[in-house]
């Protein structure tokens, strides 16, 4: 039948690959962008995109390679589980940013006087049920809800930067610059761990098999990132570099700033709660999702909610020992910079090198 | 003689060649059957004598109709021929009878005694010849049924105005006069292991979908059951998530909205006794179509159909916004707005949500109740409850005015959503928006939203997204956007939409007559 043939759409693969990449880079590049540059947040943010560009590229460059051949994560049984537990990882900091997203919200019945994020918490349950509910479909069922929430969020938050643009101050768009060129690429570099779902592109490379899909998808990712740079620094025009670098969830506390035209409501950080849950959901119902999908390679036959399930599980363990979002945002940066972004460009190239040994040989 | 039944509660016994044997088994089968009427003949000819029997049911069969085509010719009109006629038809005496003397077109043979009984429990009349391994099958169906009429749940103000009513083949003709194409095709079987309920789905053959026919059938021969009494218990049985609480096959009264599914390479499953038929496959789109967008102009449907997406989501969301907004997050009001609210509720002495509650459990009671009473009764309790218990419960400080305005405008808007079942599905799901919102207040709400997109983006109606063409639109270059919200006019919608199979899209041409011009 016509939704049963185990093909995804051109528009639901840009979705797929795009919405996670966006939500990563609203929710957290604002304020580490802010505390990392500085007054440079301009060139640093063009190092970052350019940075950014590169990276897309070589992925694009290893999927051409692997157009006809099995990747090689999920030939090698240490490479699978290397990658398995890659992804553990950045589901519990997705938990993590979750928790603390949501508990920068009003949550009824929260208890008072503890931790700031024990409403987060409260909300985080139902949402991870939905999550888990998520990635148990099928890989077209994935394609048409990440297609349908493109909507949901992709658009509500350019809008809502739109209608702060009152506020913006301009002269952060001043490119200015007090740290020496090397610093700068190694301050861009540390953002990078939050462009790591452009990975997923290799995941989604059966799909992507003609040259002109691919092409557009690289497009569409690209523009992503771009658009996610103009955002970022537009965030900073309305909450400033400085408060901005002070303020952990500062996609969040901007809410608070934007009134509505019409003074249809006298705020909107109620209503743009629904935009930190879609992307929350993002992250976490994809990168389930994709761990599910390479245990379902590792072990046959395995059920797959039963394999979300052990994932998820073990993401929370990882939670629970980083409660706090300040820490956990620090150990996920340094973790990831020194271990997986190189592990994200060294592992797939470790199948090419053996192909072309083998190949010489 | 002991009738032997299989698993599926089916006769396994040929027609026997002695009609004494015939008769004893079915006389043990109907024994203590008042309603049968049976009686044994003996046609006496020139060329010798030849006993035969007649079964059928009292009420359900035409008795005069089986005595002007069968009795009468056999025994009287043809008293002078001989019983055979060598030449034409061998020396069988049933061929001769069959094709010469009984007067009826609509005859067919059966061997299997099972066919013999499931076309007399049908209303047919039955007879068998001695010396003959086989019966005549009478078609003298005269079941007792009313009479077409206007449909009651899905009227319009345009359009016609029959509906479906509960005898198969009346259904039947009211679709077949819709559609006049010989590729228009009725296949026909029955369900129900008891009931033995006749079904028909109906196609055209150049437009369905292939694989969908098979599938629909391998579903309905996926399971036995005892007795189907009505498309919606059938309708239950062929769904695919029988925990969603959205419907995923379509039901209508209307014979023009049936065949307009069919004219779209839909399958259309006819059930006796049924006055819905029901459309395969389906999304949520065609829950908000109605019969008379097509009558109307594209401008009065498409603001229809707009205020019809509206209402679902005033239906499904406004009480639980109520409810988690005033609760929690009073201060997004605008000032004026939240003072009038606090106004309204001085003196209320419960919580919100049990406020909200009360009235809309009140609302679906007065609903239930207005339902099992007959018509003018009905009436009367809707008044009744609307306006003199809701008043009453204002002045009583039970519920404040607010609340009233909001259950009225939830109800309200259920009722614009054109389908009744598709209208429960929200008004059901009101209630865990409440419970949401007054837990979780707003967060409770968009988890809640959250999770039935994606319940529904997750759906398929043999092989369709549910969601189409909201998700997937882009398969079909476009045209399902044709008729989603925007009912773009009937000439741009060239192309059929996607449940026609490939290579047969095109419905609408221009041609370029000169006297156009």
């Amino acid at each position: 039948m016509f939704s049963q043939n185990g093909k995804l759409s051109e528009k639901q693969l840009r979705r797929m690959l795009i919405l996670p990449l966006y939500a990563s880079l609203i929710l957290v590049v604002p304020h580490v962008s802010a505390w990392l540059f500085g007054a440079s947040i301009v060139p640093g943010l063009l190092a970052f995109f350019v940075m950014s560009l590169l990276y897309v590229a070589f992925i694009w460059w290893v999927a051409r390679w692997y157009q006809n051949n099995r990747l090689c994560v999920v030939q090698n049984r240490l490479l699978l589980l290397i990658q398995i537990v890659r992804l553990i990882v950045r589901l519990a900091f997705y938990i993590g940013l979750t928790i603390a997203v949501l508990g920068e919200g009003e949550v009824p019945f929260a208890p008072q006087n503890t931790k700031q994020n024990a409403g987060g918490l409260l909300v985080a349950v139902p949402l991870l049920a939905i999550c888990v509910y998520a990635a148990w479909q099928k890989r077209e069922q994935q394609g048409r809800i990440y297609e349908l929430m493109f909507w949901l969020l992709f658009v509500p938050f350019i809008f809502v930067v739109l209608f702060g643009i009152r506020r913006m101050d301009f002269s952060v768009f001043v490119p200015h610059c007090d740290v020496s060129f090397g610093i700068l690429c190694y301050r861009a570099y540390l953002l990078l761990p939050f462009l790591l779902p452009v990975e997923n592109y290799l995941l989604l490379r059966p799909y992507l098999q003609s040259g002109e899909k691919s092409r557009k998808t690289c497009y569409a990712i690209m523009g992503t990132i771009f658009l996610a740079v103009l955002l970022t620094l537009g965030i900073l025009g309305i909450y400033g570099v400085q408060a901005g670098g002070a303020e952990e969830l500062l996609t969040v506390a901007i809410m608070r700033c934007i009134r509505l035209p019409f003074q249809l409501t006298e705020r909107v950080d109620a209503f743009l709660i629904w935009f930190f849950l879609v992307g929350c959901f993002v992250l976490i119902a994809q990168t389930l999702f994709f761990a599910a999908e390479l245990v379902a390679v590792s072990i046959r036959g395995a059920k797959r909610i039963w394999s979300i399930v052990v994932i998820l599980g073990s993401a929370i363990v990882v939670v629970i020992f980083l409660p706090d979002y300040s820490s956990m945002l620090w150990s996920y940066r340094t973790y990831a910079a020194i271990m997986d972004v190189p592990l994200s460009l060294i592992l797939p190239m470790v199948g090419m090198l053996g192909k072309g040994e083998s190949a010489h040989a | 003689m002991d009738v032997q039944y299989n698993k599926k509660n089916e006769v396994e016994m040929p027609v026997f060649s002695n009609l004494n044997e015939n008769i004893e088994v079915l006389k043990t089968m109907f024994q203590d059957c008042d309603d049968m009427v049976w009686k044994e003949f003996v046609l006496e000819r020139k060329t010798g004598t030849l006993p035969f029997f007649i079964l059928y049911i009292d009420g359900m069969s035409d008795g005069e109709m089986v005595e002007r085509t069968i009795t009468k010719p056999l025994l009287y009109e043809w008293r002078d021929a001989p019983l055979t006629m060598e030449k034409s038809l061998g020396e069988s005496a049933f061929d001769f009878l069959f094709h010469y003397q009984a007067e009826s077109v609509d005859m067919s043979k059966a061997e299997r005694l099972q066919d013999v009984i499931t076309a007399v429990l049908n209303g047919d009349a039955a007879v068998f010849f001695h010396g003959e391994n086989q019966a005549a099958i009478l078609s003298s169906k005269k079941l007792p049924g009313r009479s077409i009429d206007a449909p009651q749940k899905e009227n319009g103000l345009k359009g016609p105005r029959d509906s479906f009513i509960e005898n198969f083949r009346t259904n039947t003709a009211l679709i077949r006069r819709k559609i006049k194409d010989p590729k228009m095709k009725e296949r026909q079987s029955y369900i129900g292991q008891r009931s033995k309920i006749v079904y028909g789905l109906m196609y055209l053959e150049d437009l369905v979908q292939p694989g969908l026919l098979e599938e629909i059938e391998n579903r309905l021969q996926s399971f036995t059951i005892d007795s189907i009494f009505d498309s919606g218990m059938l309708v239950h049985l062929l769904e695919e998530k029988w925990y969603s609480p959205f419907p995923q096959v379509q039901t209508t009264e209307r014979p023009d909205k049936a065949a307009s599914a069919i004219s779209e390479g839909r399958v259309v499953l006819v059930l006796d006794n049924s006055p819905e038929v029901i459309i395969l496959p389906c999304t949520l789109n065609s829950f908000f179509q109605a019969s008379d967008d097509y009558y109307n102009r594209f401008g009065v449907a498409t603001f229809a159909r707009c205020l019809r997406y509206l209402a679902a989501l005033i239906t499904l969301l406004l009480p639980g916004l109520y409810v988690a907004i005033t609760c929690y997050y009073p201060q997004i009001l605008p000032t004026e707005f939240l003072l009038a609210i606090v106004g309204a509720r001085t003196n209320v002495t419960f919580p919100i949500v049990v406020e909200v509650l009360l009235m809309e459990l009140l609302f679906e009671l007065l609903r239930e109740a207005g339902l099992r009473l007959p018509g003018q009764m009905g009436n009367t309790i809707g008044v009744v409850g609307g306006l003199i218990v809701g008043q009453a419960a204002v002045d009583a400080a039970l519920v404040s005015t607010i609340v009233v305005i909001v259950v009225a405008l939830t109800a309200i808007a259920s009722f614009a959503i054109p389908n009744e079942e598709f209208s429960s599905t929200f008004r059901l799901l009101k209630f865990l928006m409440i419970f949401l919102g007054a837990v979780w207040g707003l967060y409770g709400i968009w988890i809640g939203i959250l999770g039935l997109l994606i319940h529904l983006a997750s759906m398929e109606s043999f092989g369709i997204p549910y969601l189409m063409p909201a998700v997937a639109g882009s398969v079909d270059d476009g045209v399902e956007y044709q008729d989603f919200v925007l009912r773009t006019p009937i000439f741009t919608m060239k192309e059929r939409p996607i449940y026609t199979q490939m290579g047969q899209r095109r419905r609408f041409r221009r041609i370029n007559h000169p006297k156009s011009k």
